[in-house]
């Protein structure tokens, strides 16, 4: 009983992880030029594509790895300078459009490489020994994926926030996201700082496409919609813009998921004798087996109330954005 | 040491600047006055080329300035103050004057923010309270210190009295003169007339875009069309 909860809890915050990795990249984008990059997902989608044929051509895991994440980070660079900063400052509508626009010419790049490999679209994901099978902790079996995604966040999220806070160029990343004017009048670049903003965004889009490829077991060039998704809705629970509150709203969503799928047939799960029949019967009617279906049902009636009660999010405040 | 010539900035179809022109020498305290809207503001943005103007020439130090980014009209050694403070108010007084020296090697801009409680007193023991919860005459404190830590050789300062009390007011003015008399030169923006003429050298009257008088600031505080229209006499 004591252990079904906290196998729920080792997967929510493992959840929480992943979707707080994209969930920042996604922030950290936005705070500095009103863009929500759709095609975060899509650039974590390129990065399962370059570690799966990197293994495949026989690299040792860690030169995949840093293959893997120099290119993202320059294809994410790339991304900046050719369709985003010509409509740097634009309307935030024609920003989304590119950024829709730039999500599928990844995707059919994918899928052209892909073919031209003779690669099927979907293709098992070879997944090194350090993220397969499970590690046992008595009666909790928790997949090793799980405790590779929560470390991996916690480094990387530490060291974003001793960056953001610790050094110039994470300070002039602050200060261009609160007042982009003042912080050319310092001397700030600001293309420097946009184009830091993609590198680290795409690396962490990297790392997040490598662990959840390493959890769905496979790839396609279509599956960066469900994580970019998530991290969005991630980012408006906990307060668009901002970091922590990304990463907030990212670990609140990994437990709010797990929720259905936690009270589902918790009738069924309880010893035998703990509770009184009827009571038994009352949770088996309440939370059904069936119920853990309805878990993005569940998160999205959850972000409706938040968008209707706490429209700036849990670390926004009530009111509306100050205009300096 | 700057000379604004023939300058026209519009925004979108709306003209702003209107053929302005004049000139700033090293050393001196030049103020811009005119009502709300004369293009007084835009003239300074276009400066420090935060405009693009549309027409006209910048020149500092000899050299045209007019299409040089606003990063690198900083190392240059222009540094503006903008209206309103704009004051980063999310991040401490002392991250604020980092991100002000931020073109400077960093070490030495570390020590000049040690060096700022001398001449802004006010700021010594706020340094780690965020900007947002200083009163408006601290952030103007801040706003001016920050403009400072990039060491610039020609300040613009954008209505440094905005919205102040009497008292912070003259405050501030000391201060202004005070780096007047250090060496720096100003390029001042103001809406206090009384006060702006009284630390000028030299100042403009700008009405609708254009420049329309110009002359001594001591003489200016006697004619005519400016104690009628400005200072109320």
């Amino acid at each position: 009983m004591g252990d079904y909860f906290i196998q729920q809890v080792v997967n929510a915050v493992s959840a929480g992880s992943l979707y707080a990795l994209m969930a920042v990249g996604l922030a950290l984008i936005f705070s500095i030029l009103r863009l929500i990059n759709f095609a975060h997902g899509d650039i974590m989608m390129v990065a399962a594509y370059l570690v799966t044929f990197a293994l495949f051509a026989g690299m040792p895991l860690p030169a995949a790895l840093v293959f893997m994440v120099v290119c993202t980070v320059v294809i994410g660079l790339l991304m900046e300078r050719i369709a985003y900063r010509p409509i740097r400052g634009a309307a935030e509508v024609a920003m989304l459009l590119t950024s829709f626009a730039v999500g599928q010419i990844l995707q059919n790049g994918t899928l052209l490489v892909s073919r031209l490999a003779g690669q099927p679209i979907q293709i098992a994901f070879p997944a090194p020994e350090i993220v397969s099978g499970v590690v046992a902790f008595g009666a909790i079996t928790v997949p090793k994926v799980n405790i590779v995604s929560f470390v991996t966040g916690a480094v990387l999220l530490t060291l974003l926030t001793v960056f953001v806070t610790r050094t110039r160029l994470g300070l002039s990343m602050h200060a261009a996201a609160e007042d982009l004017s003042a912080a050319r009048l310092m001397g700030i670049r600001v293309n420097r700082v946009v184009a830091t903003a993609f590198a680290i965004s795409s690396g962490l889009a990297a790392v997040a496409g490598f662990l959840y490829a390493s959890q769905a077991g496979q790839i396609n060039p279509y599956l960066g919609f469900t994580p970019v998704l998530k991290a969005f809705i991630a980012a408006v629970i906990g307060g668009f813009g901002s970091l922590s509150g990304a990463v907030i709203g990212a670990y609140a969503l990994g437990f709010l998921e797990v929720i259905p799928t936690a009270l589902s047939g918790i009738a069924d799960i309880l010893p035998p004798g703990a509770v009184p029949p009827d009571v038994h019967d009352l949770l088996a009617r309440v939370f059904p087996s069936s119920l853990g279906s309805y878990r993005d049902a569940f998160v999205f009636v959850f972000l409706i109330l938040m968008l209707l009660f706490r429209p700036n999010g849990i670390v926004g405040g009530r009111g509306r954005e100050e205009v300096p | 040491m700057l000379e604004v010539r023939d300058l026209h900035v519009f925004y979108g179809n709306i003209r702003a600047v209107d053929g302005a022109s004049l000139r700033v020498e090293t050393g001196e305290l030049v103020a811009i006055i005119g009502s709300n809207g004369a293009g007084k503001s835009t003239t300074l943005k276009s400066i420090s080329g935060l405009l693009r103007s549309r027409s006209g020439a910048i020149v500092y130090d000899g050299r045209d300035i007019t299409d040089e980014s606003t990063d690198g009209i900083v190392a240059l050694g222009i540094s503006h103050c903008p209206e309103g403070r704009r004051i980063f108010g999310r991040l401490t007084v002392r991250e604020n004057l980092i991100l002000g020296g931020v073109q400077r090697p960093a070490a030495e801009a570390r020590r000049d923010v040690e060096l700022v409680g001398d001449t802004f007193p006010g700021l010594r023991d706020r340094m780690k309270q965020t900007g947002g919860t200083l009163s408006g005459g601290e952030q103007q404190m801040l706003a001016i210190a920050r403009a400072l830590m990039s060491k610039p050789r020609l300040l613009l300062l954008d209505e440094p009295s905005l919205g102040l009390a009497p008292l912070m007011v003259e405050h501030i003015f000391e201060v202004i003169e005070g780096l007047k008399r250090q060496g720096l030169t100003i390029l001042l923006v103001e809406q206090n007339v009384h006060h702006a003429l009284d630390a000028a050298d030299r100042a403009y009257v700008m009405e609708a875009g254009r420049i329309t008088v110009e002359g001594r600031a001591d003489a200016l505080r006697h004619d005519p069309r400016i104690e009628q229209s400005y200072l109320g006499l």
